[in-house]
């Protein structure tokens, strides 16, 4: 069930290269609010296209986790459409990755089993499924900690281990929920050169949240900056620094350059408040 | 000397603390002249338990059987409960107040109405005993299996786990601890609900005669020594199943439980 690709009406064979116009993800007029509570967020229109790496970035309480989760499926949009791969989200479930904001392991399993439990829930068998687990956490750089449990692992490496569970399934789209947040700043690099390593040779589209300018501009071909009360789309900036991009990016001009505007749109979306 | 048991502070200081207060106890009955009929000595007790060996033997048989089984029906009942309370708000809602019911009215009471349904023997004190021990389980299970991560259900509705998938690989091992002091607190009152039903429902003739039992004769008949050495065969089967659960507790978590993970 993994790899059956997801069907196009418009093309047979997906194109993974981020110019062609076919939106992976695509949100019509959102809006999202609990219950009687205040409008969370008003009117998203906002597509992904096939092979994209979009960051969510904006002050806190603005619905960049919100809208994750609604990409998700995890809640459901007071009014517009979201969808995803020419389906509804429901229908995309089986092809989405989720990285939430810890870890979020579950302690009683080693690292190995964790990976695996998403294989489990869709029913593949238990060689099978342990088989892959351990092919991805060789590629996350811990198949000699397939025996541990969680606790005995460093932040960054359960985050890893988390990276490789959500990757476990084969999702063309990979959501990212403020993932990396709690780690120490080197940390916090090593592991985005790692992810963007990842995408090149998996070449799933992602969504993430953010509260790092840097971060947000060195993984991603277009930085969404949400202003808060009610969340809008403040501004989509593209960032069209070639991929493979390595730590040596972070030095450049034209990287500096993207920082600086994005704290500059941020800057604006919080003096509007 | 490094793996030697006797030099492990947890072996040697319970034995020294031990021979400390059969010193105080022995100091008490000459020194101060405690009569046998209030304290029988500590040799006094070993002759009355070899003598006694029959009644004592048998008893604790029966006892055990007792307890073995109210113990484990309950553990199997209560699990199945919680799983029910858990599994919707309707079950939790509807149910749970006649589970408190059952716990709030006192077994003493109860006894009468229970030998009345299953009669005077083994089956009522089985009964006795499961009521005793039922609730902790229940409570603790339903506890642990209700307050289950938020982010981990999020991850199972992300790879649309079924209500089924959920309980099994997510909401029972993150109750598990939870389920285990619930054993805990059960097995301790195990041997207290079986004496306690003894005493009440009860058979007194001979082999079928349970600790209780044995220790309500012993009373009567004013054999005091024997009533001590009932009381330590009883305590036996406390250490027994406490012991057991702790076994069982340290099987199931010492690999990743924080219980067992930040050092003692």
């Amino acid at each position: 069930m993994n790899s059956q690709p997801i069907h196009f009406p418009e093309q047979n064979t997906p194109d993974l290269t981020p110019d062609k116009h076919l939106p992976l993800v695509e949100m019509q007029s959102v809006c999202k609010s609990f219950g009687d509570g205040p409008v969370v967020l008003q009117d998203i229109n906002l597509s992904i296209n096939r092979g994209d790496f979009v960051a969510l970035i904006g002050p806190s309480g603005c619905g960049k986790s919100t809208l994750l989760k609604l990409t998700a499926n995890l809640l459901d949009a007071s009014s517009g459409t979201i969808h995803v791969g020419g389906g509804d989200a429901v229908d995309a479930r089986e092809k989405l990755g989720f990285v939430f904001q810890d870890a979020n392991l579950m302690p009683w399993l080693n690292i190995r089993n964790n990976v695996a439990m998403p294989l489990k829930l869709m029913g593949l068998e238990a060689g099978k499924r342990h088989k892959k687990a351990m092919q991805m956490l060789e590629m996350v750089g811990l198949g000699q900690a397939a025996e541990l449990y969680p606790r005995e692992l460093s932040g960054g490496m359960r985050m890893r281990v988390s990276i490789a569970r959500a990757l476990a399934t084969d999702p063309e789209l990979l959501l990212l929920d403020e993932p990396f947040g709690a780690l120490d700043e080197m940390t916090r690099d090593d592991l985005n050169e790692e992810l963007l390593k990842l995408k090149e040779e998996q070449k799933w589209t992602g969504i993430f949240v953010t509260h790092s300018v840097v971060e947000s501009v060195f993984l991603s071909s277009k930085v969404v900056v949400l202003s808060a009360n009610p969340g809008r789309i403040h501004r989509i900036i593209p960032v069209d620094i070639p991929y493979p991009r390595t730590a040596e990016v972070r030095s450049s001009q034209i990287f500096q350059d993207k920082v600086l505007e994005v704290t500059r749109a941020l800057h604006s979306v919080r003096k509007a408040v | 000397m490094k793996n030697n048991p006797l030099t492990k502070s947890s072996t040697y200081l319970p034995i020294l603390v031990g021979l400390v207060f059969v010193g105080i106890w022995y100091g008490a009955i000459y020194l101060i002249g405690i009569p046998e009929y209030q304290l029988p000595a500590p040799h006094r007790i070993l002759e009355a338990g070899f003598a006694e060996r029959n009644a004592l033997w048998s008893g604790l048989r029966q006892t055990t059987m007792a307890c073995v089984t109210g113990f484990s029906v309950s553990v199997i009942g209560g699990l199945l409960m919680a799983v029910l309370l858990a599994s919707s708000r309707w079950a939790y809602e509807g149910i749970y107040p006649f589970v408190l019911m059952l716990k709030m009215t006192p077994v003493i009471v109860l006894a009468p109405i229970i030998i009345l349904w299953f009669g005077q023997g083994i089956n009522s004190i089985t009964v006795i005993t499961f009521l005793i021990c039922f609730f902790p389980i229940v409570a603790n299970t339903v506890m642990g299996l209700r307050s289950v991560d938020r982010n981990l259900l999020e991850l199972f509705s992300v790879y649309s786990a079924t209500n089924r998938q959920e309980m099994l690989y997510l909401r029972l091992p993150a109750a598990l601890p939870y389920f285990l002091t619930g054993l805990k607190i059960a097995a301790a009152l195990t041997p207290i609900g079986a004496l306690y039903g003894d005493t009440v429902a009860g058979m007194g003739s001979g082999a079928e005669a349970g600790l209780g039992f044995v220790v309500v004769i012993f009373s009567s008949q004013l054999k005091i020594p024997a009533l001590f050495a009932a009381a330590f065969t009883a305590c036996a089967i406390g250490f027994l199943f406490v012991g057991i659960v702790n076994w069982l507790s340290w099987a199931f978590l010492h690999k990743w439980h924080d219980s067992y993970l930040n050092g003692h």
